[in-house]
Order: C-alpha cells, then structure tokens, then sequence
C-alpha cells in the first residue's frame, strides 16, 4: 500500500507538473487580484433615504444642498436612463490609427514606399510622416477605404485593422493582403527599427493576438495571419464575385514570390528570426546556439 | 548597513517611498518629501517599526542596465554564429536618411492626384512658390482658439519674387469664388509668407496649381 501511494502521488506530482508546463508563463497579463480583496458593490441603500447620504444633524447635514441630480427619493433620472459608454476603457482599448488607401497610392507615387518589397507597417513608419506610439496603445495601422477607386498599386500590404472594401480594392489590381497582430514590444521595435538595433536587444518574438482579438486574426475574410491559406484562396474569389471584379491570376504573376511573401506567426521582421542580435557597427547578425535560449524564441508560449 | 548605504525604495502599503541611507551615520537619514516624511513618521510611531526593519528593504532599479549587480559571467551566452550575409535583410528595413528622388511617371496627375510644377507658366507669374522637401505645395491651414472665438487661417510659404503681386492675386481671386465682401491677409515680406484668414486652403492651392507652382 505504501509503495502503491507513493506512485500515485509521484504520479500526481508528474502530471500537475506536466499540466504547469503546457500553461502559459505567469505574466501581468494572466494574473488577477485575490477574490476576498475586490470591494463589494453598495446595493442596498435603504437606510439613506431620510438623510440623503449626508449623515447625522449638524452643519453637515442642514448646512447643505441636495446632492447633484437628487430628485427628492426617487430614482434620479441618471439611474433610470441607460448608459452609452463610448469612451469605456478608453485607456486600455487597443487603437489603430488610420491611413487610407488614397494616402498610400500618394506615398507610392512620390517613392516614398517601395512596392517590389511587402508593404508593412515599419515601410510606412519609415516613411517619417506617420507617427505610431506604443504609449498610446497604438497597435498598428487602420487601411482605410478612401481613395479606394483611385487605388491603383500592386502591393503585398500587411496591416493591423482593415475593411472588406480595402481588401477588395488591393485584390482587384493582383495584389495581396493580410491583418498582422504585434504585441507593444513588438511594434516598439516596427515603429523604429533603427532605434531598436542600437540598443542591442535581441529581436523579440512577437506574442499571439488576446482573446478578443484572436477571431479576428483567425478570421480569412478578413486575411487574418492565422486563418487557412487555403480558406483565404476560397475568400478571395467569394470576395471577387460580390464586388464584381476579375481575380486576376495569381499562378502566373511574375511577381508571384513577392505577393505570398508572410511573415511567421513568431517572426516580425523578414529574413530575420526572433532572438537574434543585429550588430550596426559590424554590419553582422549574432545567432545564438544556446538550447534554452533557441527553445524559448521558437515556442508560442 | 553598509551594503545598504544609497538610494533604495521603501513599500509601506501600497506606497513606494525613496529612502536615502547614510551608512556613516548611526541612524538612517530619510530623505523624501514633506507628505511621504509625514506618512513614514507616523507610520514609524504607531506601528512601532524600529530602524531595523529598513534593513529588509529591497533595492529595486529602474532597468536592468541600471542595476549594479555584477554580472555572473556564466550566464551570459557565449556562443553563438556571427552572419555578415543575413544583414542584407536588415538594411531593407532601415529607415532612408534622406527622401528619395522621384522617379518618372508615365502619365500625369499620377493615381493620387499628384502633379510635377509647370514650369512654363511658373515663368509667367511675378512671383514663386516652391515645392516643400516632400514635393506638396506649402500651404497650410491652422486656427487658433482664443476667448472670443475660434479664428481660422491659412499660410502660404515658401514665396519668392513679388510677394504684393501674389497678395493681390489672392485676395482677388477669393473675393471672386466666394463672394465675400472683404478678406483680410498679413503679408511678411522677411519671412516670405503670406496668411489668408478664413477656410480657403483648398481653394487656395488649387488655385496657386493653376499658376504652375
């Protein structure tokens, strides 16, 4: 019996520890307060009706007007009337500031973006008449539809937010589109690759998009980075169809390498790999060996 | 008390206080600001928390290069493979130093409306306006909110040759397309713009495209 229990709990303890291992890292992003320290919510305010929440007598209580939208014990009307909270978490909501296609077509034809590469958001950052910032919570570009019917650029563009009318206008003219999701620390490093190299930091691996985002991303209407190649094809001509355009054909476009050209889901960069160190000075990139290092920059978690 | 002689920071509650330590002297020196002092005195009277307790105090640093404990050379990762080839990739994403030269369309305006300057009927006018580094047109449009309202203007910069002629040309072609009775300009001869008030900038350079500008 002895020798039985012991396995069993070996075997206890092997697999919770095995449960640990396929959780993801205890981060900022995954905690959460203790239960018993959350203040409960006042409902019942039966025994203010008398004193209008001012207390007892005294200056406090007699020295004093109403309170504001007091309406004499009945329910004021700023908790009758439904809330529209437009700006809820406003701080924390994730923004995509906008550039429509009418300005990209005017960025390519003032050469100021090269088309013969993917389109992405460090080619509009380096442009320098975007500004992006991580401590806005900005989390990339919105491709907005104006200029659409001007739009006239091949491009393989990778953009954070986008519409179906944008990604109808680029697959019109034979290009492609996908939506990209990057972490802040990732886009740190989008928005000025220059400033991130000088600091020597091993290019991060980019995180998977939060929960509220994933189905988005997942999502091969609307080209999202996680969605089937094959589902993405399929939307591609469905897309076609109810706009009533010809899909030009992919197969035989001479620039065909370029316009499939994506990134990993890990990757931020192209041709460059999470946790590797760009050396300026050199003009070198260092490539660690190191098996826990390799280990942590090519899992997901 | 040596080890803790500097710049450490004390957790009190939810608070984070700098705490200055002296290590030559027999008490520790806290220096903070008037509140915080207040706060760590009382605390310091009614819980009774000796001098001691500073001792636990963990120094925290603002980042990682500015710690100053030393490294244990172990860790560091020595080995790994130096690639020149792979920095190829690297200048593609480097931002350019300088905006780059525009190349040659096929057909002007181009798909977004852009259009090099004529300069055959540039050579007519009196007057010049030169394309910005970004090859756009300078004028812009600003307000300016003040307390007794909010005031509009437009700029245009960039002017050379007879900047009263240009004025002139303005001022009579907004009267005309809008109707107004008057419009007031500042005109700077040493700083070589002009200011329209009012919401006329797109009137204004489309008109001054026209010119050839």
């Amino acid at each position: 019996m002895l020798n039985g229990d012991g396995n069993m709990s070996s075997k206890v303890t092997e697999r919770a520890l095995n449960l640990i291992k396929s959780m993801p890292r205890v981060a900022l992003n995954n905690i959460k307060p203790l239960p018993h320290t959350a203040f409960k919510k006042k409902t019942d305010r039966r025994g203010d009706r008398k004193k209008k929440g001012r207390g007892d007598k005294g200056q406090g209580a007699r020295g004093t007007w109403d309170p504001l939208g007091y309406e004499g014990r009945q329910n004021p009307l700023i908790d009758t009337s439904p809330r529209e909270r437009y700006y809820a978490q406003y701080a924390v909501r994730r923004q995509y500031p906008p550039v429509s296609l009418l300005d990209l077509q005017r960025l390519i034809d003032l050469n100021r973006v090269n088309t013969s590469r993917p389109v992405d958001i460090t080619s509009i950052c380096n442009t320098g008449l975007f500004k992006f910032d991580i401590s806005k919570n900005h989390f990339g570009v919105n491709l907005t539809d104006e200029g659409c019917d001007q739009f006239a650029a091949k491009i393989n563009a990778e953009v954070q937010w986008t519409s179906e009318l944008v990604i109808a206008a680029i697959e019109k003219n034979g290009g492609t589109i996908t939506t990209r999701y990057y972490d802040p620390q990732s886009l740190a490093a989008l928005y000025d690759p220059l400033a991130f190299f000088k600091k020597g930091h091993p290019i991060p691996k980019c995180k998977l998009p939060p929960q509220d985002a994933l189905l988005y991303y997942s999502d091969p209407n609307n080209r999202g980075y996680l969605a089937d190649p094959e589902k993405v094809l399929e939307a591609r001509e469905k897309l076609a169809q109810k706009y009533g355009y010809k899909l030009p054909d992919l197969e035989g476009d001479p620039f065909k390498e370029m316009l499939l050209m994506r990134k990993d889901p890990l990757q931020i960069f192209f041709g460059l790999e999470p946790g590797w160190i760009v050396n300026l000075r050199d003009k070198s990139v260092l490539k660690p060996k190191d098996d826990d290092y390799l280990r942590y920059y090519h899992s997901a978690q | 008390m040596a080890a803790l002689s500097g710049t450490t920071f004390l957790r009190i509650y939810h608070r984070v206080l700098p705490v200055f330590i002296n290590a030559t002297r027999s008490k520790p020196v806290i220096a903070t600001s008037k509140y915080k002092k207040c706060i760590l005195h009382h605390k310091l009277a009614n819980d009774k928390v000796s001098v001691c307790g500073l001792l636990s105090v963990r120094q925290h640093s603002t980042s990682f290069s500015a710690s100053q404990d030393e490294l244990d050379q172990n860790d560091l990762i020595k080995d790994f493979e130096v690639s020149h080839e792979e920095f190829k990739y690297v200048e593609q994403i480097l931002p350019s130093p300088t905006v780059p030269e525009l190349e040659e369309q096929t057909q002007y305006p181009t798909p977004s409306g852009w259009f090099p300057p004529d300069e055959a009927t540039q050579a007519q006018q009196k007057y010049l306006i030169r394309r910005t580094k970004n090859h756009m047109l300078p004028v812009y449009s600003h307000t300016q909110n003040t307390w007794f309202g909010t005031s509009h203007f437009v700029s245009i910069k960039k002017i050379e040759g007879d900047i009263w002629a240009l004025e002139a040309d303005l001022r009579e072609h907004v009267l005309k397309t809008t109707g107004q009775k008057s419009v007031n300009t500042h005109v700077h001869e040493v700083g070589r713009f002009i200011r329209v008030r009012g919401q006329h900038r797109d009137l204004i350079a489309k008109f001054l495209l026209e010119k050839g500008m």
